[in-house]
């Protein structure tokens, strides 16, 4: 009875072809220079303290993670926020602000304070002439 | 009495400085002398890019991740002990950011494929496998090209990183194991075990 036995392949050898799938010089060159441009990019560029030899690059890449972190960041501005105060709506007419005065000071002297009261024009006054209409008039009349 | 300058004299000039050991330029680039890191950039771009690419199976992608891997070496050279080497400390970042852009592209593979060196020819190990009725004779280069890294996606990445550093860029088990941070006999039966996936996954080709 013939047995035919199936050579096994020589893996490690197919492996080794491998090799020399590889980029020819210039391209090499060419890598180099741009990877040290990129390094000395990351040399002039001043790193965050807060996060040492960290990149921000990692919220691009997990999306999921970067919209966590601004979900966060967000909710954290929220609540530190300084809430605004409101007055309660009133149903009242709206007046005009009546300008505070210091009432004790007022009464003791009698003269306002002149920042409380704002410069008001002098209303030009007309003095009536009564002199055409005045005579000397005697007893007799 | 009169001494001649330097440039006066016939004497030769200074003959080029002896290559600096990897140490010495990661001394000198810690000082923020890029011209150092250059050096080192150098030395190891296509080791760090071989074992990328074989790690994405995509020609721009592995470009990328070895800018990136570059560069947070570089960010992160006042980390490195020097304990252990330059080439182990660089393998293991590059392993690292190769199994970390997997996860991110795992929906997204973009596959383009590096172009085989016209050297290969000359290779020992063509020559065999394109002889009669072995694997190479059966497709085309580009073909092998396809069905093989189609096979190493099918591997973990841990496994896929073993069978790179062992059988592609020819690392001992020992250096694996260390670059890997396991134990040599982990390392062994990774190999194993990715070589009998691999194996199984290229069947059609047996002859």
């Amino acid at each position: 009875m013939k047995t035919e036995k199936k050579e096994e392949l020589d893996i490690a050898g197919l492996l080794a072809l491998k090799a020399y799938e590889r980029p020819s010089a210039e391209r090499i060159e060419k890598n180099v220079q741009s990877t040290m441009q990129a390094v000395r990019a990351a040399h002039a560029r001043p790193s965050l303290h807060l996060f040492p030899d960290k990149s921000m690059a990692w919220m691009f890449a997990q999306p999921r993670y970067g919209i966590a972190a601004l979900f966060v960041i967000f909710l954290g501005l929220h609540l530190v926020r300084q809430p605004v105060p409101r007055e309660p709506v009133s149903t009242a007419a709206v007046q005009e602000p009546i300008i505070e005065m210091d009432i004790a000071a007022v009464a003791e002297t009698n003269v306002p304070p002149p920042h409380a009261v704002p410069a008001v024009p002098a209303i030009p006054t007309v003095r009536p002439n009564y002199s055409p209409l005045v005579r000397p008039v005697s007893f007799t009349e | 009495m009169f001494q001649p300058l330097e440039f006066m004299t016939d004497k030769p000039a200074p003959e080029k400085r002896p290559e600096m050991s990897d140490l010495d330029l990661i001394r000198r680039a810690r000082l923020e002398d890029t011209s150092a890191y250059e050096e080192l950039v150098r030395r190891y771009y296509s080791k760090i890019y071989g074992l990328v690419y074989g790690m994405v199976s995509s020609r721009e992608d592995a470009e990328d991740v070895t800018q990136e891997v570059f560069v947070k070496a570089w960010k992160a050279l006042g980390h490195f002990r020097e304990q252990s080497g330059f080439y182990t400390w660089i393998y293991r970042i590059a392993v690292n950011r190769a199994i970390n852009f997997r996860k991110r592209r795992n929906r997204r593979r973009t596959v383009q494929f590096e172009e085989f060196d016209p050297d290969i020819k000359q290779a020992e190990s063509y020559k065999e496998f394109s002889s009669k009725g072995s694997v190479l004779r059966k497709m085309n280069l580009s073909e092998f090209q396809k069905k093989m890294n189609e096979a190493l996606m099918t591997l973990s990445d841990k496994h896929r990183a073993v069978v790179i550093m062992h059988d592609v860029q020819g690392m001992s088990h020992a250096e694996i194991a260390d670059i890997m941070g396991c134990s040599e006999g982990t390392a062994r039966s990774r190999l194993f075990y990715a070589r009998k996936r691999l194996q199984a996954e290229l069947a059609e080709f047996e002859s």
